[in-house]
């Protein structure tokens, strides 16, 4: 039945996504529909938990059904006024008003990011996920609550449990007791392959928005290269529902659709502590990029990561970085903090030294196109800086604890840095082929829309047409979508 | 001009070829079952045996038993944390009680709060325990009273 409870993300995920994100193109209303599956799912069973209704496979799928029929007569209104265009793929005209055909070349590179993404669902699933923070903390925590029939909360609160992080946010448990309901039992042989569907579910959404930004060809590469950073390595672990959930909320929030993106954003709260540092960094962001008034919408994230904070403050949960005072854990200079980081390369160099040195370009070089990702860059910014906090802090041996986590919490901000590096060195590059990228590729792009607004030329080279700027597939500068 | 797209261009395929980690479609053409169970191995490459016995220990017991973890390490970092972290998941639903704290520090009193001790690779405790069950490198005791 693992089938069925991997389809129920779906059909919960659909509605919302219809409510929340109406014009999305399917690619991303699919990416953004299982995003939003997993995390209502998870606040089904933590409400069950909360009301004392213990899980059972009936109780949950009532559950399901009911939360389904509620969702589905306003997002069917949705549906009826979803604009023609986007029930396409946003791109059936091209923006030299061209006919669309179907792009040859840029479909066979999403089919080699089809292969990976394939690949890693061979290795997610090879056998037991047998990572040490799976069987300590995510997956130990979802089998007790399944055994227990919901969230244990005495064995939460015993001390003897505090090496499995009991404050920690519990969405992936949660999704784990999802699948292992409609299993029948528990059965760590398969839950590797949530692990791939987070991170197809997110490059969903990313094809989506490099296709806004760059041409056809262009979004499709780029897709392809940030596809193995999505695609984590750390199987079974919170890092890559982190990484989906927190990179498609920061890609949204930027092009314009803030509520849809912060949902996603308090399911990244619900995921990890990086996530409500992500909230927080998302908030400050929007104060200092003149999104100051949009703030206020990011209040479903806030929604609903607070339950969760609740909780673990009426149960009493222990927070390893909040242990003890203040004082004694700020014992890590901020320097010694950047030379144990510094000793911790990432295991893709070339692609490191390449994103720094295209958002250097961005910023400094040509056109400084980097400057209008004002919000992206502070947010990942901060939330790199709140991870050396962390550091500054932890109450762990310094060198154990950065070695043990500084790659993962760096794969949480590569997609966004890499997004960000990517349109920077892809609109210098689209500019070098002239008609190529239309040729080759298919058709234009909305990257035009951002140069008819400078008044400089298009990447492909044409003139722009103003009728063109109520298109389907709006840049971030498009006036937000959400309802 | 031309001098920065031909830069852009450059770091557009530095960072698409440098991000793309082909390695992971070798799994599709290598040995799956030789990698599988490799994987598996993987997080008891040191004590192979250990699982199996916990798994014993779990087919013997019942959901809610007291049982402590008694294993040759007494270090928490150095094999116990590993030790008792990989009881708790196996046993999930018993009360799996841990004889080494993170400090490194013993704690033989914990034996009271036990039903069962889960012994590996030790000799078997002397006074109030009896062998339930030896195999697998190690024994599953029962308090007699």
């Amino acid at each position: 039945l693992i089938p069925i409870a991997l389809s129920w993300f779906v059909i919960l995920g659909l509605p919302a996504a219809l409510l929340l994100d109406r014009d999305a193109p399917p690619r991303r209303l699919l990416g953004t529909a299982f995003l939003l599956g997993t995390g209502i799912v998870a606040l089904i069973l933590l409400a069950m938990s909360v009301v004392g209704v213990e899980w059972t496979l009936l109780r949950v799928t009532i559950a399901c059904c009911v939360t389904a029929l509620a969702l589905g007569p306003p997002a069917s209104r949705r549906l009826a006024q979803r604009r023609p265009a986007a029930a396409g793929d946003g791109r059936s005209e091209t923006l030299l008003g061209q006919p669309a055909r179907t792009p040859a070349v840029p479909f066979v590179v999403d089919l080699a990011t089809l292969l990976l993404i394939i690949a890693h669902a061979v290795f997610a699933t090879l056998a037991r996920v047998g990572v040490w923070d799976f069987w300590a903390i995510f997956g130990f925590k979802a089998r007790v609550f399944f055994l227990r029939g919901g969230i244990d909360w005495p064995f939460l609160e015993h001390p003897y449990h505090a090496f499995a992080h009991p404050d920690y946010p519990p969405l992936l448990s949660l999704d784990y007791d999802f699948l292992a309901l409609h299993h029948g039992a528990w059965d760590d042989r398969w839950l590797g392959i949530l692990t791939t569907l987070f991170a197809a579910a997110l490059l969903l959404i990313v094809r989506d928005c490099f296709a806004e930004e760059l041409p056809p060809l262009l979004a499709a590469m780029a897709t392809f290269g940030v596809a193995s950073i999505a695609l984590t390595q750390w199987i079974g672990m919170a890092e890559a529902p982190m990484i989906a959930f927190g990179t498609a909320a920061l890609l949204l929030i930027r092009r314009g659709s803030p509520v849809c993106g912060a949902v996603l954003l308090g399911f990244a709260a619900l995921t990890k502590n990086e996530g409500l540092a992500l909230l927080v960094a998302v908030s400050i962001a929007m104060a200092l990029s003149a999104r100051r008034k949009e703030m206020l919408r990011l209040w479903p994230a806030v929604a609903i990561a607070a339950p969760w904070l609740l909780l673990r403050a009426v149960h009493d949960l222990p927070t390893d970085l909040a242990s003890g005072a203040l004082t004694e854990r700020a014992a890590h200079p901020v320097v010694e903090v950047l030379r144990t980081i510094a000793a911790t390369p990432p295991a893709h160099p070339l692609f490191w030294i390449a994103v720094v040195a295209s958002l250097l370009l961005g910023l400094f070089a040509g056109d400084r196109s980097l400057r209008r990702e004002r919000f992206l860059l502070i947010a990942v910014a901060l939330q790199l800086v709140f991870y050396i906090a962390a550091y500054v802090v932890t109450p762990n041996d310094l060198h154990w604890h950065i070695t043990n986590s500084w790659l993962r919490l760096l794969d949480q901000m590569a997609v966004p840095l890499a997004f960000m590096a990517l349109l920077a060195s892809g609109r210098f590059f689209a500019t070098l082929g002239g008609n190529l990228w239309t040729v080759v590729g298919g058709g234009g792009t909305n990257m035009s829309l951002d140069s008819e607004k400078r008044g400089t030329e298009r990447i492909d080279g044409a003139q722009p047409r103003k009728d063109r700027r109520k298109g389907p597939t709006q840049g971030p500068g498009h006036v937000p979508q959400d309802h | 001009v031309r001098f920065r797209r031909i830069v852009g261009g450059l770091l557009f395929a530095a960072i698409v070829i440098g991000g793309a980690d082909l390695r992971l479609v070798r799994i599709l053409f290598a040995d799956r079952a030789t990698f599988a169970a490799m994987l598996a191995r993987a997080p008891d490459r040191r004590t192979p045996e250990y699982p199996r016995f916990l798994e014993e220990v779990a087919r013997r017991t019942q959901p809610g038993d007291p049982i402590a973890v008694l294993v040759p390490m007494r270090h928490w970092t150095r094999g116990y944390a590993y030790a008792y972290f990989r009881a708790s998941y196996i046993l999930a639903g018993r009360n799996v009680i841990p004889l080494v704290d993170a400090d490194d520090v013993e704690h033989p009193e914990r034996l009271r709060e036990a039903r069962f001790v889960a012994s590996w690779q030790l000799p078997a405790l002397p006074g109030a325990w009896e062998v339930v069950w030896r195999g697998a490198g190690g024994q599953l005791l029962r308090r007699t009273r």
